[in-house]
């Protein structure tokens, strides 16, 4: 018999699919992404929204206006991000706002401003999640990666933080700058009990580098990005797991072409949404359009047209069958950034799998000798 | 028995959700999944109700076992306990 009263305290993250799926059927914008400013402190090299010009940058009652009317759509989730939110002074203003109105707020940050008011801000208001960007374990891998020597400033703000009980989660982009600080920024998370999101995969930046599709000049090749890749997953897999994973492999298994391409596979367009800066609507914020502005077309509208372009947009057609796809970072937006069509082959992406699987196999596949 | 750190009640495609808010932002980064009946207690709670009136006004509204209803408020408030959210 069901019971009357049900409660169940949750973060699991079966709870948090199975509610996107049933909001993907009805229609719900679950979960928002709220681009709060495109001004940085940092200069980092692969960064794909940093421009100093925000003179468009929506004022603090409209980030709040479009809270509410996000929330009264179904939104429960809400990213703030930017750029460096905790650039823009009205920063608690916003945060503080949102956080009456019954959403999980998460906080992007490149963790270099919490200063003791915001310190104290974070302590009394913890967000569901801080995740702050840490670059590596070095004054000069930040340096030259972010143009900034803010190494220590980032990790004794995570560790204070972390002190107060504040929820951290450390999320890192390995590129040129910093391969070499893979199981340092690692440790750190180890050391101050953090997890830690490491991607080497980088997407071209075409938001700011004018539309140059393909053309990412702060990441690794493929094939070093593979190997980085790797590194990271090591860091926190444990050993039987890439094991079996490496056993799960074909290696030799051909690429194949299917009929037609798939529609998107992610979240963005059907239970989630980016607004940018200044105020476009967009599926997510790696997808290269224009987008809806939300002054001209409303949130609902904006929508409503985000939803019905996602519909339209296909995949590769050579992803669809691809025996690797389960373990590739392809997307749509990849796709678009990669090669200007969400249904063209990335050849980057492809490389960087190949290598990746190559490069597991060899270390952790058992053969017949092994066994 | 009353409020420490307030909730939100949400219901969100079809699910009534208590999300914590304001100062009582969560520090599991979780929310309360719930039915209608307890996101209806915690409105109660609320109000400055006591678990007597609570009870008495549920078992007005809604046709339910009085023991049933007693033992699942009892863990309810309990779970609340636990999570800072009420004091006793």
């Amino acid at each position: 018999m069901e019971r009357a009263v049900q409660v169940t305290a949750n973060s699991e993250s079966r709870w948090r699919t199975n509610l996107h799926n049933k909001s993907a059927v009805l229609g719900i914008p679950l979960s928002g992404n709220f681009e709060l400013t495109s001004r940085c402190n940092f200069r980092c090299r692969m960064c794909y929204v940093h421009e100093d010009q925000n003179t468009d940058a929506l004022n603090a009652d409209q980030w709040i206006k479009l809270g509410e009317e996000a929330r009264n759509e179904g939104m429960l989730f809400l990213l703030l991000t930017g750029g460096e939110p905790l650039l823009r002074l009205d920063f608690c203003t916003i945060f503080e706002a949102l956080s009456e109105m019954g959403l999980l707020l998460t906080v992007n940050t490149n963790g270099s401003l919490i200063d003791d008011r915001l310190y104290e801000f974070f302590v009394k208001h913890p967000p569901a999640r801080l995740n702050i960007s840490l670059y590596g374990g070095t004054e000069e891998s930040y340096e030259r990666l972010c143009g900034v020597g803010a190494c220590e400033k980032v990790k004794n703000n995570i560790r204070r933080l972390r002190k107060a009980g504040v929820p951290v989660k450390i999320n890192s982009s390995i590129t040129p700058y910093n391969t070499e600080e893979i199981e340092s920024i690692y440790a750190f998370g180890r050391e101050v009990e953090a997890p830690v999101t490491a991607s080497s995969y980088m997407f071209p930046p075409i938001r700011v580098n004018g539309c140059r599709y393909g053309e990412a000049l702060a990441r690794l090749s493929p094939e070093e990005a593979a190997a980085a890749q790797l590194r990271c997953r090591e860091q926190f897999y444990p050993l039987e797991q890439l094991y079996a994973i490496a056993n799960g492999i074909n290696i030799d298994e051909e690429f194949c072409c299917g009929e037609e391409g798939e529609n998107m596979r992610c979240r963005a367009g059907k239970s989630a949404f980016w607004v940018t800066w200044d105020g476009r609507m967009l599926p997510c914020g790696m997808f290269p359009m224009e987008g809806f502005s939300l002054k001209e077309y409303g949130f609902r509208r904006a929508w409503e047209e985000v939803r019905q372009l996602t519909r339209t947009v296909m995949m590769p057609k050579e992803c669809t069958c691809c025996p690797k796809k389960n373990r590739c970072a392809v997307c749509a937006a990849a796709c678009f950034a990669e090669t200007g069509s969400s249904d063209v082959r990335p050849d980057y992406i492809c490389r960087m799998t190949r290598e990746y699987d190559r490069l597991l196999c060899e270390k952790y596949k058992k053969t017949e000798n092994d066994i | 028995m009353k409020i420490k750190n307030p909730m939100i009640v949400r219901c969100v495609a079809g699910e009534h959700i208590l999300v914590p808010s304001g100062e009582g932002m969560s520090r599991y980064g979780g929310v309360f999944v719930t039915t209608e009946i307890g996101a209806e207690i915690w409105k109660m709670l609320e109000q400055g109700l006591e678990k007597p009136a609570i009870l008495a006004a549920l078992l007005e509204e809604y046709d339910v076992d009085e023991a049933t209803l007693t033992a699942d408020c009892d863990q309810f408030l309990q779970r609340l306990l636990e999570h800072g959210h009420i004091e006793e």
